[in-house]
Parts: C-alpha cells; structure tokens; sequence
C-alpha cells in the first residue's frame, strides 16, 4: 500500500461520461433533493432523514476533513458536461487491512443508467492503482436488489450474507458482503442483462417493494391459483413479501427473471412474466400471470414478446419452452401466437397441490361440463402440454 | 413422497445380475475408459476427450451431487465378477415429486440388456422406495439402442423436444418418454 500521507485530497477521477469531484456549497439544492427519497431513507441508514438543509452544511463541513482525519475520500458524482449532481460515493480506506469499503447513493433521478457502476469502476481502479490497496469491499442490504447489481457491474463477487450485521435506522438488517481482491477480473459479474424492457405500452422490470400490496391483490385470485404452479390459495401480503424478495434472490444468482409487467409509467401492476433460466442447455422456460382487470388487452402477448426478444438477444438463450395445464386454452393460444410449437403432452408432470380447486385443469372431452368433475375422480397428478420457440426459427 | 433427507446415498441395488452401487475411487480408469467411448461422446454432454482426471472429478463429486442436486448415480457391476458394465443416474425433482433418468453402457457389455437391467432398477427404487410420481427419459432421436430400451422398459414416447439440450456447443434434439406409477412395469 502506498504511504496515505502523500495524499494531500482525494483527486477528481473522470471516464469521460461522469465525473467525480469534491462537495461543492452549491450542491446543496439537489443534495437536499435526492436524499428525501424513500429507497436512500430504507437503505442507506447513515443518510439523515428527513434530509434538511442544516445536514447538508454537517456533512460540507466534515467532508473537508473526512480524508486527513479518517482516511474516507468522498466525491460527488456529477455529469461530466453538465455538472448535474447524480450521486455520491465514498472509500473508507482500513488501512490495517490495506483495504478499503465503498459506500454510495444514487439520486433518484439518475438511476437505471449504470452512473453507480461507473462511479464504482472509478474509485475501484483509484484505490488498487494508486492506493494499491489489496481488497475492496462493499455490503448492502440483502433487498437492495438494484446495489447488488451495482456491485456485480463492477466486478464485486458475492462473498455471503452477514446475518444481523446492523441496525438501519428501526430493523436489524442482514447484509451482503461483495468483495473483490487487487488481481480480481475487473469485469462485470455476469448473472443476467438487465431485465427493463419495453414498447411504449408496457414496461418490465424487476418488482419492487411497492409492488407488495398489488400483487398480493393480483395473485388472490382463484383463476391464478389454478393455472400457476405453487401459488398459494389464499394469497396474503406475506406471501407477496416472499415472492417479491426471492424474486430479487433469484435475479441476483441468474437463475430466474420474475419480472413485474406495469403500465408504460412503470408504476401501475398489470401483472407478471417469469423467465426461468437452464444454463447447461442454453434454454429457459416463461410463465406469466395477468392481474384480473388487467385481462384480455393484450399484455400477456406484450410482455411476452419483450422477454422473448430479450431471451434470444441480450441472455442468448437457443431455445424457450411454455408449460401449460391441458386446460388452459389461454395460455395454449398465447404460445401460439408467440410462434410456439407444440411439442407433446408430459403426463404427470406435476404434483398435485394440497387443498387447491383443480377443477379446470385437466382436459375434459369435449360437451363435458368443465369443472363439475369432483376432485375424487382428478388423476393423481396433472399433465403439462409442452411447447417450444427456438431462436433459429424466431421471426424477431 | 419420502424424505430425502433421510436418504445418506442412494443405496445399493441389485437384481441378482446387476448390482449398482455408489461410485469408488478406484472406478476411475475404468469410468474414463467407458465415458471416453466414441459411441457414449456422441450422444452425451460430457467433455471430450474424457481423461482419468475427469474420472477422478465426476467421482469425487458424487456425494455433493446427491446432497445438494438430488442427483444419484450409481456404477453397475456385474454380480459375479464385480467387472464394470454401466453406469445410471436419476435427478430427482423433489418439488414436484419426478425424476429423469440417465443411462451408459460399457461399450463390451452392450446388446446384453444391462441398460433394460439399469433402468428397471432405478425405476423400482425411485417408485416403490421414494414414491415418486414421474419419471422421464430423455435421449436423442437418432439413438437407436436408447429408444429400444426406453420402449423395453414400457416408457411412452410424449414427444420430440426440439434443440433441447447443448453437446459440446451443438444443439440436438431430444425424444421425451415417461413412465408413472399406474403404468404397465416390464
């Protein structure tokens, strides 16, 4: 490690597209801004909140002496044209372990453009090159889906969950460790492109804490519940909860894309699409759930067509398969419209679930009254109609 | 379903003929020698060439494969003079209660119903022992003796999955076939 004390002041760093610079008086207008937002009040404890004006002139007045007292370079990242504040990153360097912890926040305005990763990128090269510290390291909350793909972009490796490892703010938080050694691959730790797609219509994109109480609202329903495999009847908001952090788990490792369908604001739940991931074969299989009043506009289609396009194109996947029950006549039409083939019926494919309403599922002759049959007369397992696009027969 | 909890290794099986049993270090010049098969490449995702170190691996690896995949292979001996014949595998799906199952001959034991022999104990295991609901085999459509035993062993054809699986960087074709519980056993 270089000797610290040859570091008058952190330097600018620039990539050209941002740059990072010191805390300016001026900043105080979007500083104020930016941390009166809900996902920096939930993740980010050490930031004040409600964020006034008076914790902005405490932290102007300590950050002049944040790196000669404690060895933390701090920078504002800025535009690099137009000097617009973005976002805020720290290196605390622990110069007993020639290490160092990143820290940052991103304003709500610039997020979802990869300015955090690149900022990271930044302080990662400076802190190895020029400090040659041997390790980095950052943590974030394990919900902190959009940090952890922040420190994957920069090539951080997931190292485990420090159970309980601090209070934010009122809760005892479980964190991740992202480390990265000085020899390390600086490239991005790839698990999945980022999944935000769309039309004009719709948007898709990972869901959101937000969107607890409306898929809680949406997956209630007893058409979800018969048609999607181990969905729970009743849904409550905890199994919302669950759903949405494992969907969050699951993005994170590259196993599986449950993504929220939203009108073209990005806000209002229409429903969701899943893309779950079978690497060793190149292939996945797409599900997808529609919210009642959402049904038949057409947005199962749409949504559909961005995961299709963005199966083959950005994950590069060679093959994608839907499931359905025998019965489903919606979800058949649906693949077929997509330019599915239909491949064959896989008997017993799956287990019957406990104490859910199966009528419907299984194909009844035709002029039979669906779903009269009782649950006695059900097969002991229910089949599953496969079918399959391929990317060489795609239409694009 | 049992719990697989419960369940160390997958234990021995054996039909007086066949005996399968856990892998052991010292199968691997055998096993290296069966996997390097130009016949066994052609139709199975595993490296080629296949060395001994590749051997090792695979073997080494087994008791991980069971604990955390659900992923049981075993080695068939033959009952008499403990000589390697094949080996099987099943990747059971805990959560919806199936299983796919894998089989290799050794290239001098083929056309001598060791896979049939495999196949039908796996399938004893995996119904009567575990109480799965399904099982499948999947294998290439141009794989003539593994559709004779698919077929021998009363699996019913459900379909042609279309560039299903990746060899070596190639995409084939798989035939899908299953057997349940209420179907005929051969």
């Amino acid at each position: 490690m270089k000797d610290l004390g040859d570091i008058a002041h952190p330097p600018e760093l620039s990539d050209g597209r941002i740059r990072l610079r010191r805390l300016q008086a001026a900043d105080k207008a979007a500083v104020v801004k930016a941390c009166n937002d809900g996902l920096i009040e939930r993740f980010c404890f050490r930031v004040p909140y409600p964020y006034e004006e008076s914790d902005f002139m405490d932290f102007l007045s300590y950050n002049e002496h944040f790196w000669t007292s404690e060895l933390i370079a701090n920078w504002t990242v800025v535009d690099a044209e137009s000097d617009e504040l973005l976002a805020m990153i720290s290196l605390d360097v622990v110069a007993l372990r020639q290490a160092g912890e990143i820290g940052y926040w991103c304003a709500p305005w610039a997020r979802g453009k990869g300015v955090t990763s690149a900022a990271v990128r930044l302080v990662r090269d400076w802190a190895f090159d020029e400090l040659e510290l041997e390790r980095l390291e950052l943590t974030t909350d394990v919900d902190n889906y959009g940090s952890q793909r922040v420190a994957q972009a920069a090539g951080f490796r997931r190292e485990g969950v420090m159970r309980g490892y601090l209070t934010a703010r009122t809760r005892r938080a479980d964190d991740v460790l992202f480390g990265m050694k000085h020899d390390d691959p600086r490239e991005p730790v790839v698990t999945l492109p980022d999944p935000r797609l769309e039309d004009g219509r719709i948007v898709v994109r990972p869901f959101w804490s937000e969107d607890v109480p409306a898929v809680q609202a949406a997956c209630d329903d007893p058409d979800v519940a018969r048609w999607i495999y181990l969905v729970p009847s009743p849904y409550t908001l905890a199994d919302a909860e669950s759903f949405i952090a494992d969907s969050w788990r699951c993005l994170v490792a590259g196993e599986r894309a449950r993504l929220a369908i939203a009108d073209a604001g990005g806000e209002k739940l229409l429903g969701s699409v899943s893309l779950d991931l079978f690497p060793e074969r190149e292939a996945g299989e797409m599900g997808y759930w529609i919210a009642r009043e959402a049904r038949r506009q057409g947005f199962a289609l749409a949504a559909a067509r961005l995961v299709v396009r963005w199966a083959f194109e950005a994950v590069g996947l060679g093959r994608l398969e839907i499931l359905t029950y025998p019965g489903n006549a919606a979800s058949q039409a649906l693949a077929q419209q997509l330019g599915f083939r239909r491949e064959g019926v896989l008997r017993g494919f799956l287990a019957v679930e406990p104490g859910k309403d199966r009528a419907g599922r299984v194909e009844l002759p035709a002029g039979a009254d669906s779903g009269a049959a009782p649950d006695s007369a059900l097969p002991t397992r229910d089949d599953q109609v496969q079918f399959s696009l391929l990317r060489d027969d795609w239409a694009g | 379903m049992k719990d697989l909890k419960e369940i160390e290794e997958p234990p021995e099986l054996s039909d007086g003929r066949l005996i399968l049993r856990p892998y052991r270090p010292d199968d691997a010049p055998a096993v290296a020698a069966m996997c390097g098969d130009a016949t066994a490449l052609r139709w199975l995702p595993m490296p080629d060439p296949y060395t001994l170190s590749d051997a090792e691996e695979w073997i080494a690896d087994a008791g991980r494969r069971w604990r955390e995949d659900r992923f049981a292979t075993w080695v068939a001996v033959d009952a008499g003079d403990g000589g390697l014949l094949g080996s099987t595998s099943v990747r059971i799906d805990a959560e919806s209660e199936k299983g796919d199952i894998g089989y290799l001959v050794e290239r001098s034991a083929r056309r001598g119903g060791v896979a049939k022999g495999m196949v039908a104990l796996v399938v004893g295991w995996c119904f009567d022992e575990l109480g799965l609901g399904r099982l499948q085999i999947r294998c290439d459509p141009g794989n003539e003796a593994s559709r004779r035993t698919i077929l021998s062993c009363g699996f019913q054809v459900e379909g042609l999955l279309r560039s299903e699986i990746v060899i070596r960087g190639e995409r084939t074709d798989s035939l899908v076939a299953s057997l349940l519980p209420s179907d005929p056993r051969r």
